[in-house]
């Protein structure tokens, strides 16, 4: 209903003014390439069998070579950027944090035994524990390194599991078009009218945890809620994507002499028309993780005792310790931000490398 | 609108031009449009590109001057720059200047020349559906001339707005005139633009590529109305393209342009008959003749050449198949009168 | 006009049937108790379990319940919350502060949103582009809830520049938790009218423009501007979606009793109902402004809308 202007009815996740010019950022770098065959040679093979296998080399060599050059081209403008280095690092970080926090914090957050003592609750930071105590007395900067796992595991899954949807389906649909690709963006606009906050919140209160529910199982739950929502968004760019590379010269080629529609799909279609999907991806990976921490925040994300920045958050924000305890607040809020801006900032400067027009 | 009304009101043009025309001859101003070794370039990130070096000529009223070039020839931004709405930056004005019934419009200010496009120097463009607002219907956008410029109320605007729709024969201009841009086919929104252009009675119009984006026969209304309206009112027109046919039926004078140079300038007749230049030559071989039926036409080999790294000597040099060692190295040669009033950029022109 | 109307109208329906049948699904036709977890912490009484499948068909076929469903969504029930209310009612004496909430964060979004994206595309490149760039990016990056609580921390309590919360939900209460709403789209609204701003100002009819004499100032704010507002108009109409989920954020931390604050209030005392019923008038409401927003882009764009 919304797909006449750009960036259409946005759940959040992404930004429209990007989006709205990425199906075209492989295109456009490659209509620029100086390389490029000229139009006719897609033609000629079809003639003369020699010409035939020239043919299927040349254009294996052209389109792979042309996905390559426009990141080889977009990895040179970026390894010249700060930002790209400061977000890799502090996504490196924190995927560090979140497979062994140990190595950044001696005290084990998950064994309350060591890391809590009611006596200290609500305490500032002092020299055992850097950010201070939580409202049980627990030591706030193991909860905030312990923390980081549940937020990178449901960004990268619900990343991984939109994305593998989204790109299935848009590749079906802007590949084989007629009825499927109707049916397929259909559902899609069902899906993307409901905003992702909303939806989450229906979703998980239907597939409720309860604090006994095991810890990767309540992780499965959120992933599923917002992947659901989530996937339209990379459909719909994978689907223009597709329609605007599959006229393309390469791949009239590899069809024209008989190759297979898995073959044309995967070792042509895909190549090329997926740089847009990573940038969106990135920058949605981002804005899952704060929609996780949104949704533990309100209760109905993650349950306690799992630690999420979400649920600590949560607890540090009633207004008597905000005013009493802002560090309990404080902390886990400027790791949670960082993790986010780490993603979205990443996704950023690849656009920006992809397609410098739109700076 | 009668004739009758539309005859006054061009005789009223014509007669305060031609005033204002006696006091600029006595006052020793030759042309009524003068461009002196102009010279505009862009400054990208990659590098500073000369688009235009030196680029000499001059317009009479009445008079239609073509400009003709392949595209990155520097043409179109020869026009703009004339006009004062490069896109600065890139784009810079570094040397020359445009005189205007002999005032340089380059020391202007920003202000002061605004208030020259439309009454004095007037342009259209190459595609109309790009080039008018989208947003805004043909006659508010026609009317903004007369509201801006004359300070003329909405309803009296939008009243001159359907006179001048009448003059570049819309029809129904009445009807069409609330009616917004993509809902005319191309040949009209060309009128509109025109109608436009020509709203404030300007000295001087610049049609660039006028009728490129339209269809053949459409083409050629378009050129016989701008003939018919410069017939009217005696303005000056420059007339950029790369179309040679679409040159011959109309241009007294013609200015080939090539790398941001002159490359020869000359009377039509002569053009035809004997191009001097060897760019202009392989230009006229590459026009499909009937006359010449079942010959091979003949392109120019290569391509122009890359702004950023101009080649040393004369631009041409690396097409040119006359071409020899001092072509290759210094200075590109100078525009010299190679016959009388016929002006060419080349050490053996006349003689290929 | 009206045909693109009429139109407009008839796409619209099929997405408000599979989104409401998609909610309904979800809530009531899975496998599994539909009133697990509607009675608070304790599970329901039986009396109230059949009286919830029976008001639910919960025992027709699948598409007869929806049907059913549907028609008492097209009457305005949405149901019953656990204190014998109708969610309408409970919506109907909050929706005030959540109206006055939402339109001081459009304020803000439009007003801040494109003046900082007008500045930063007229400057392109300059010192305020890449503030624009930065802050943009900051406020893309902080949830909501990070933004509320740091803003209550510094701007209501250690400042005391804003009252630190807003339990009556008066204009002035509501400024500070206007603003926390506004920030994310307050970013976006900013950037796409810089890279729609931008885009257009290279566009051809802005030269156009220059050529016709204008001053810079109306070349800008007429010819470019009128254009790059399209898709900014129509954004702010759809940020609408994202509003509403930071709505049930910022109420909850400024303590305001609006529909966003009966949704967390839900949440938290396990009221299926009244969260399903708040929710799904969300989505429809939603729905509308999005409907709305679609219209309103035929009527700034001509090219939509006259054939």
């Amino acid at each position: 209903m919304t797909d006449n202007f750009p960036g259409g009815p946005v759940k959040g996740p992404f930004d429209p003014s990007s989006s709205a010019n990425l199906a075209d950022a492989s295109r456009t770098a490659r209509a620029e390439d100086p390389t490029e065959v000229p139009p006719d040679s897609a033609a000629v093979p079809l003639v003369k069998p020699t010409m035939a296998v020239m043919a299927e080399v040349v254009p294996d060599v052209q389109d792979v070579a042309e996905a390559r050059s426009l990141w080889m081209d977009a990895w040179i403008t970026m390894r010249r950027r700060p930002l790209f280095w400061i977000s890799v690092a502090l996504i490196a970080v924190f995927v560090l944090m979140a497979a062994f926090p140990q190595l950044f914090s001696p005290l084990d957050a998950y064994n309350i035994k060591d890391a809590c003592d009611l006596n200290r609750a609500r305490l500032g930071p002092d020299a055992d524990a850097i950010f201070g105590y939580d409202l049980q007395g627990c030591d706030v900067y193991a909860r905030t390194i312990y923390g980081a796992r549940s937020s990178i595991l449901v960004g990268i899954f619900t990343t991984l599991l939109a994305t593998a949807i989204g790109v299935l389906l848009g590749t079906m649909g802007g590949f084989i078009g007629r009825w499927i690709d109707t049916l397929m963006s259909r559902t899609a606009d069902i899906f993307f009218a409901i905003p992702l906050l909303l939806g989450g919140i229906i979703i998980l209160y239907s597939f409720p945890s309860s604090p006994d529910t095991p810890y990767l199982l309540q992780v499965f739950k959120v992933v599923f809620a917002m992947a659901v929502l989530g996937w339209p968004n990379i459909f719909r760019i994978m689907r223009s994507s597709v329609m605007q590379v599959k006229p393309a010269e390469y791949v009239m080629a590899a069809r024209a002499l008989g190759g297979n529609a898995p073959h044309v799909i995967m070792g042509h279609i895909i190549p090329n028309a997926i740089a847009p999907v990573i940038v969106v991806a990135t920058i949605d990976l981002g804005a899952y993780i704060a929609t996780e921490a949104t949704l533990s925040f309100l209760g109905i994300g993650l349950q306690n005792p799992i630690i999420s920045w979400g649920i600590d958050i949560s607890a540090a924000s009633a207004l008597g310790y905000v005013r009493q305890a802002p560090h309990m607040l404080i902390f886990p809020s400027i790791f949670l931000s960082l993790t986010v801006l780490a993603f979205i900032m990443l996704g950023e400067v690849v656009r920006d490398a992809l397609d410098p027009k739109l700076k | 609108m009668t004739q009758d009304v539309a005859a006054k009101h061009q005789a009223g043009v014509a007669a305060r031009k031609a005033e204002m025309r006696a006091a600029q001859l006595a006052a020793g101003v030759e042309h009524l449009l003068e461009v002196k070794d102009l010279h505009v370039e862009f400054r990208m990130q990659d590098g500073v590109a000369k688009a235009i070096n030196g680029v000499s000529f001059h317009l009479d009223e009445r008079e239609t001057l073509a400009i003709l070039g392949e595209s990155g020839s520097g043409k179109s931004v020869t026009a703009q720059a004339i006009m004062g709405i490069l896109d600065t930056p890139p784009g810079y004005v570094t040397g020359g200047e445009v005189l205007f019934q002999g005032t340089d419009m380059l020391k202007m200010t920003y202000r002061e020349r605004a208030k020259y496009r439309g009454p004095k120097i007037s342009m259209i463009f190459q595609d109309a559906l790009s080039s008018l607002n989208p947003v805004f219907p043909v006659g508010w956008q026609i009317a903004e001339m007369f509201r801006k410029h004359r300070g003329m109320n909405r309803s009296d605007a939008y009243a001159e707005a359907v006179r001048l729709m009448e003059r570049v024969k819309i029809p129904a201009a009445k009807e069409r005139v609330k009616a917004f841009p993509h809902q005319f086919s191309g040949g009209m929104r060309q009128r509109i633009m025109i109608a436009m252009a020509i709203s404030l009675d300007p000295w001087v119009l610049i049609a660039d590529e006028p009728t490129t984006a339209l269809d053949v026969t459409v083409q050629a209304q378009i050129m016989d109305l701008l003939k018919e309206l410069q017939e009217e009112s005696g303005m000056g027109l420059i007339l950029i393209t790369h179309d040679l046919g679409v040159v011959a039926s109309v241009a007294d004078r013609i200015a080939v342009m090539y790398a941001g140079r002159l490359v020869e300038t000359s009377a039509i007749g002569p053009l035809y008959a004997h191009p001097l230049h060897p760019y202009t030559k392989g230009l006229l071989e590459s026009v499909p003749r009937l006359d010449q039926k079942g010959q091979e036409l003949l392109a120019i080999g290569g391509l122009p050449p890359n702004l950023l790294r101009m080649p040393e000597g004369c631009p041409f040099n690396p097409r040119c198949r006359y071409a020899f060692d001092e072509c290759r190295t210094g200075a590109p040669p100078p525009l010299r009168e190679v016959e009388p009033g016929r002006f060419a950029a080349c050490y053996v022109a006349g003689e290929v | 006009m009206g045909k693109f109307i009429v139109r407009r109208l008839l796409q619209m329906i099929p997405v408000i049937l599979g989104t409401t049948f998609l909610i309904f699904m979800m809530v009531y036709a899975l496998p599994g108790d539909p009133t697990d977890g509607r009675c608070g912490q304790r599970p329901c009484p039986p009396q109230y379990v059949e009286a919830f499948r029976r008001e639910y068909n919960l025992d027709k076929p699948v598409i007869v319940q929806y049907l059913l469903y549907l028609a008492k969504l097209l009457t305005g029930d949405f149901g019953t919350a656990y204190n014998g209310k109708t969610v309408l009612h409970e919506l109907s004496i909050r929706y005030p502060v959540t109206i006055k909430l939402a339109l001081i964060a459009i304020a803000i979004e439009a007003v801040i949103g494109i003046a900082a994206g007008i500045l930063a595309a007229i400057r392109k490149g300059k010192f305020i582009d890449n503030l624009v760039t930065v802050s943009t990016l900051l406020l893309i990056s902080f949830p909501v809830f990070v933004i509320g609580g740091l803003c209550q921390l510094v701007f209501g309590l250690q400042l005391g520049w804003f009252p630190v919360t807003a339990t009556e939900g008066t204009w002035e209460q509501l400024v500070l938790p206007g603003i926390v709403l506004a920030s994310l789209s307050v970013a976006y609204t900013a950037r796409l009218t810089r890279t729609s701003l931008v885009e257009n100002l290279r566009a051809d009819y802005v030269r156009t423009a220059r050529a016709k004499g204008l001053t810079v100032p109306r070349t800008i704010a007429v010819h470019a501007l009128r254009n790059s507002l399209i898709p900014v108009v129509t954004y702010i109409g759809a940020s609408f979606g994202a509003l509403m989920g930071g709505a049930i954020v910022t109420e909850r931390i400024f303590n305001i009793n609006g529909i966003g604050g009966y949704i967390y209030k839900s949440i938290h005392d396990r009221d299926g109902t009244a969260l399903v019923g708040t929710v799904l008038c969300l989505v429809v409401v939603y729905l509308v402004v999005n409907l709305l927003v679609d219209i309103l882009y035929g009527v700034l764009d001509p090219r939509m809308s006259h054939d």
